[in-house]
């Protein structure tokens, strides 16, 4: 078993306690922040998240199984930090969403729309939170189901539904697309 | 060219990060060799890496991390199997003060209480003006009942408890939360930032209980008094922080804290740490 990146370390000297949070920042800080700023699309609240990813991540080494990815484990803390502060924003972002929504003159889907990082992200304010945490995981970072229900700690069953549940909405917003696109086009037409 | 499929991004971002080791790392190296679509994305990663280091210098970092670490932060709440609670070990980082103060937050529901155990003198005093006053409801770690804290002496609290807070607006229109420890370390909690949150008001009633939403955890040693400010005008956090550190200053330690020099109705609760 590979040695962990990321070592429990008590009571060290605040020495040995920079050089570690040096070596998340090299190791990870680029993508801890790349995955607020992702979710949170501003940079601002994006450093936020990311210290409080980082501290979280240092308060609660003791979730740090030795088998565990110190980058997966992070980027779960960090996807799921994230997802809460869009929850608690649910009202703005709603209606920032349906905004996009509007404004967008040409619908974007099909077999296409899971390869769009973007539809993805918009796509979530239609789940519930785990829902949303597992389409990440899967449609973003490219794990498996067992990966993610190891992750999130359920069952591959469980994800399964949670997935399907996601791509069930995802059809659905095409369906909505397609109609909207149809209806358009008919009206340019007359 | 590779006709293998590509390698997921979770694993490239592992192999960047050093993660890996054999079989799955020279299996890596031999297919972005061979790959240019996994060898640019590779490439994408120590970009982002680089542009992250010149936008957040190392100090500017692990400074935020520090404070983040410190300040009682409000999170929003975790959710059933999504939460990051379970068997967890507090291991504070040394970069912070011995006295450091972490938050984690969760959130409850304040519950209809099925016995009431605050006194009269708690009730009177909650209840100033108008109907406004505010309510501090206490969760334990687990299930259990939860408390209300007491009005008129610190409120200790045991490990994991958590606290939220109700205010009951009276005729105010906006309202702030902070912190003080009994170091003078302050912290806003509602909001973090900018000015004050308008009130919530039931319809219909000015004395009912709204919560702010999610909860807090204190922990690290010593006391804490929580500070809501009810105003008819908005506060800007940053000078109800200064007005806590003046305050502070002025008494020299927590328990002899006047109120704050600020519009408005104030409300507090001080808690021991456990």
């Amino acid at each position: 078993m590979p040695k962990p990146t990321l070592e429990v370390l008590q009571g060290g000297s605040a020495a040995d306690s920079r050089a570690a949070l040096r070596d998340l920042y090299s190791k990870y800080g680029g993508s801890v922040f790349g995955r607020c700023s992702y979710l949170l699309k501003d940079r601002s609240k994006a450093e936020d998240a990311m210290q409080d990813v980082f501290a979280k991540a240092l308060t609660h080494l003791g979730d740090f199984r030795s088998e565990a990815s110190p980058l997966t484990w992070l980027m779960k803390i960090a996807t799921h930090h994230c997802l809460n502060v869009l929850r608690a924003e649910r009202a703005p972002w709603h209606q920032r969403f349906r905004r996009q929504e509007q404004s967008r003159s040409e619908g974007h889907g099909g077999p296409q729309l899971f390869e769009d990082r973007e539809a993805v992200r918009h796509l979530l304010s239609r789940c519930d939170l785990e829902t949303q945490a597992a389409a990440v995981h899967y449609y973003v970072d490219e794990m498996t189901l067992e990966e993610i229900a190891g992750l999130l700690g359920r069952s591959v069953p469980t994800i399964r539904k949670r997935l399907e549940s996601f791509t069930r909405e995802s059809q659905k917003e095409y369906a909505r697309k397609n109609e909207s696109d149809s209806e358009g086009k008919e009206e340019k037409e007359s | 060219m590779t006709t293998e499929p590509h390698i997921k991004e979770i694993a490239l971002r592992r192999f960047w990060a050093g993660e890996l080791a054999a079989p799955e790392k020279p299996a890596i190296e031999t297919h972005t060799a061979a790959c240019p679509r996994c060898r640019a994305r590779l490439k994408e990663m120590g970009d982002e890496q680089r542009r992250f280091e010149q936008e957040i210098s190392f100090d500017r970092f692990a400074a935020g991390v520090e404070r983040a670490g410190r300040t009682p932060r409000r999170v929003p709440a975790s959710s059933r199997g999504l939460s990051l609670s379970g068997p967890t070990m507090r291991w504070f980082f040394p970069l912070a003060s011995v006295a450091a103060a972490v938050a984690l937050t969760f959130t409850f529901a304040p519950r209809l209480r099925t016995g009431d155990d605050t006194t009269a003198v708690d009730r009177a005093l909650s209840r100033i003006k108008g109907g406004s006053g505010i309510t501090v409801q206490i969760a334990p770690a687990g299930r259990g009942p939860q408390r209300t804290a007491a009005v008129s002496a610190p409120e200790t609290l045991s490990p994991g408890e958590r606290l939220r807070i109700g205010y009951q607006p009276g005729t105010h229109q906006y309202v702030t939360a902070l912190s003080i420890d009994d170091q003078g370390e302050v912290s806003p909690l509602y909001p973090e930032a900018g000015r004050s949150l308008p009130v919530s008001r039931a319809k219909g009633s000015i004395s009912a209980t709204q919560y702010l939403p999610d909860s807090i955890e204190l922990t690290g040693k010593g006391s804490e008094r929580v500070i809501v400010i009810l105003s008819d005008q908005p506060l800007e956090v940053e000078a109800a922080k200064q007005a806590a550190h003046t305050a502070f200053q002025r008494a020299g330690d927590l328990a002899r804290l006047a109120s704050l020099e600020l519009p408005g109705e104030q409300f507090q609760r001080t808690f021991v740490k456990p």
